[in-house]
């Protein structure tokens, strides 16, 4: 059989060559060689029918009787290959329809799954928009209460400040009345009369400078406050001017560090720190020549401004901690120390209204210290 | 009408002792008066002095450091039972209604009046002695 040289041999080649062989031999192992060609033709798609067409053209030339049958054997092995592939392809078949069955189950079930899914996604986000809906209300009537709120508060200033106002003149007239009263005392006027005049006296200034304190409470807490860029060290500086004559008086020693500007409320902050100083002085130990410092430092990764005055003073004992940031509420008779009792309430109200707050160390004769921390806002142009 | 045998006046203002004084005095029902400006004086004392059931403490509400109930309490505190049986007068210039009804929780307080007292009020205080 010629084959072009450069090209195996085809499947009908060997087919050939293999049949010729057997058919001459009759030996096992080129009856082997059957079972590789079928395998050879299934590979390459061969049809049954072409599988014949090539065992007849093998077979054309081999007549004799004993070929016959070595080449029914020989194609009936070729066949045995096809029988089995047919057969597993049957198997195949089966495992696929199987395979195919248990896949259509599995897209069911996954089907059903994206559905429940689905509609439990629906339910969550209808659950959702039905929460929003409720904030969003929540949310208004907050609006709504925090909006009456404000209006009850300036209200309320603006009523503590109009009563206030309307006291200072019949105060006035006490004051007047009483005056005109100790001028025209005869000269000859007992001690007692004389020292219940002057306690009525006492009193109207006392009351006066209540009524005063509730007018400058009641203009602080009340309103918007304006915020600003406030030179802190100004407000301290000016503030300690206006106080000169008391400090020297008093002998006081002034230490101020360095005070940084600060976007708060300008006014508010000089009522603060006017309160506080004027309470270090007024609180002053006897004993002692009086000092006062005043530092400031940030705090909390610049979140807070804690700004410290100290001073060697009378002290506070700590069961009054509390207290003393009370309404009216004071530690000493108004002979020992004159006051109202709102100063400090006024303080932690301004500390209050910059986000922050005011702590008080002091020890009982010693000492007081009290800490201003003061929250930073950031200013538009920062 | 028993007379008091001592009123022990606890108020932080000066003027208000020479106002009580004065009106114990013109009442003729008293025959002894101690003022106190601070609550915690006023301790102090009574834990040291003998006292009789025709003593009678004139307690102001508002005061620095030891207010009135701060007092009361204090006074049971330190005194027990004892205490319940005093007279102890409150006075106040507070309109609030809710200072009066804590006063009542007190058993030792006997009667509550605004200032200014009256004389008539140290006469019903009289009747409540002895």
């Amino acid at each position: 059989m010629t084959s072009a040289l450069t090209r195996p041999p085809s499947v009908q080649q060997e087919y050939a060559a293999a049949i010729t062989a057997y058919c001459a031999t009759g030996e096992e192992s080129d009856l082997s060689r059957a079972y590789e060609l079928g395998r050879a033709a299934l590979t390459q798609d061969f049809s049954l029918s072409h599988l014949l067409q090539t065992h007849q053209n093998a077979t054309k030339s081999l007549k004799n009787r004993d070929c016959a049958t070595r080449c029914s054997d020989f194609f009936c092995e070729v066949l045995a290959v096809y029988d089995m592939a047919i057969r597993g392809y049957r198997h195949s078949v089966e495992r696929l329809r199987a395979e195919v069955d248990e896949r259509k189950r599995i897209e069911q079930d996954l089907r059903q799954a994206t559905f429940a899914l689905a509609k439990r996604r629906d339910e969550l986000d209808d659950a959702v928009a039905q929460r929003t809906a409720e904030l969003d209300k929540k949310l208004a009537e907050l609006e709504h209460v925090n909006h009456q709120l404000r209006e009850t508060n300036q209200e309320q200033a603006e009523f503590t400040y109009s009563i206030s106002h309307d006291l200072m003149s019949p105060l006035n007239t006490i004051s007047s009345m009483l005056d005109i009263l100790e001028e025209d005392l005869p000269e000859d006027t007992d001690e007692d009369t004389l020292f219940s005049l002057d306690a009525a006296r006492l009193t109207s200034r006392r009351m006066h400078q209540i009524v005063k304190d509730i007018l400058e409470y009641s203009q602080t807490i009340g309103g918007e406050p304006e915020f600003s860029r406030v030179d802190l060290r100004d407000v301290i500086l000016t503030l300690l001017d206006d106080m000169k004559s008391d400090i020297k008086t008093h002998g006081v020693t002034m230490d101020v560090g360095d005070l940084p500007h600060f976007f708060g409320c300008a006014t508010q902050l000089r009522v603060l720190f006017q309160n506080i100083l004027s309470n270090a002085i007024k609180f002053r130990h006897t004993a002692r020549a009086p000092m006062i410092s005043i530092s400031a430092h940030w705090m909390e990764q610049g979140e807070f401004l804690e700004i410290s005055v100290s001073d060697n003073g009378i002290g506070i004992s700590k069961e009054h901690f509390e207290r003393i940031f009370g309404i009216f509420q004071r530690l000493h008779t108004y002979s020992e120390y004159p006051g109202t009792g709102l100063g400090l309430t006024l303080c932690k109200r301004v500390a209050a209204n910059h986000g922050g707050h005011i702590d008080v160390y002091s020890e009982l004769g010693v000492g007081t210290s009290f800490k201003i921390s003061l929250r930073k806002e950031t200013d538009e142009h920062d | 009408m028993n007379m008091i045998n001592r009123a022990v006046l606890i108020d932080d203002e000066k003027f208000d002792h020479v106002s009580y004084k004065r009106l114990l005095r013109k009442s003729e029902m008293v025959d002894e008066i101690v003022s106190f400006e601070y609550a915690q004086d006023a301790i102090d004392y009574l834990s040291e002095s003998k006292t009789t059931d025709r003593d009678v403490v004139f307690l102001d509400i508002n005061m620095p450091r030891m207010n009135g109930f701060e007092f009361l309490d204090a006074a049971e505190k330190r005194f027990g039972s004892r205490f319940k049986a005093s007279v102890i007068v409150m006075l106040t210039t507070s309109l609030n209604p809710s200072d009066r009804e804590k006063a009542d929780g007190y058993p030792a307080v006997k009667a509550f009046y605004n200032k200014p007292m009256t004389l008539r009020d140290i006469e019903d205080v009289c009747s409540m002695i002895g």
